[in-house]
């Protein structure tokens, strides 16, 4: 919703009003809805990962989900402002917390691919 | 879950982690190296991981064959469609990162391509109302 919201501003935005914008839209889509749906069925749909605990280490996968937001919302502040300037750490704290995420994700899932 | 699905979903999830560090460089903007390296980032995201995810669980998860076997139809079309996608991801991503000639980039993307028809016409045909392709009562299969 957040992205689609944002590309309805676009839609009706100025060039010079949305520089930063189009970023922000692709990735609130491609990562805040794509990539964390993905990680919410994989959750739901993997095979267990061991009779006692059948997701895994819930944990990291709760880790993953907060951090992959944070980051999300620090772009998507940042983001639209780059432009002009002085937002250059907050855009290194987004990817750093974004890449910590997906790191996160990616090890609570990774047991679960596996034959049967 | 079948070998090639492990190898397409692992492979997959490799791919997001090498285009989201590349990713966070980008958004860093240094080392001034990857900054030419967007293209990479794009097509390790949305062909090596997404689209090679979907096909990795496509493989898996959808109906199988009934009366046929392999039941997940045939295994050699699938592991070359992993080579083919992969490669292609490789081929085009470096090639529009490095400025490469078209005819280069086109390659990787046909090489996509050619692995997209592959796993397409194993999942096509498993892809079917319930109960379809099934042995009939008093039918021999």
């Amino acid at each position: 919703m957040a992205a689609l919201a944002i590309g309805v501003v676009m839609a009706v935005s100025s060039p010079g009003a949305r520089a930063g914008l189009p970023a922000t839209y692709v990735h609130l889509l491609v990562v805040g809805w794509l990539t964390q749906l993905i990680f919410g069925v994989a959750h739901w749909l993997f095979p267990r990962a061991s009779a006692g605990a059948p997701h895994g280490n819930e944990a990291l996968g709760w880790a993953g989900i907060l951090l992959l937001n944070v980051g999300l919302l620090v772009r998507a502040v940042a983001e639209p402002s780059a432009l002009s300037g002085a937002r250059h750490g907050l855009l290194v704290t987004s990817g750093a917390l974004q890449l910590v995420a997906v790191l996160l994700l990616v090890v609570h899932i990774w047991p679960r691919v596996k034959e049967r | 879950m079948p070998c090639l699905a492990v190898l397409f979903i692992r492979t997959a999830m490799l791919s997001l982690l090498g285009g989201t560090l590349l990713g966070a460089f980008l958004l860093a903007g240094e080392p001034a190296i990857v900054l030419g390296f967007r293209p990479l980032h794009v097509e390790l995201l949305l062909v090596g991981w997404g689209l090679q995810l979907a096909f990795g669980v496509a493989y898996w998860i959808l109906p199988k064959h009934a009366t046929r076997t392999p039941a997940r139809g045939a295994a050699l079309p699938i592991r070359l469609a992993w080579w083919l996608l992969n490669g292609g991801v490789w081929v085009a991503g470096l090639g529009l990162s490095f400025g490469t000639p078209p005819w280069w980039v086109g390659l990787g993307r046909l090489s996509e391509l050619c692995a997209v028809i592959l796993v397409a016409s194993n999942a096509w045909p498993r892809i079917k109302p319930f109960g379809a392709g099934r042995p009939q009562a008093g039918e021999v299969a």
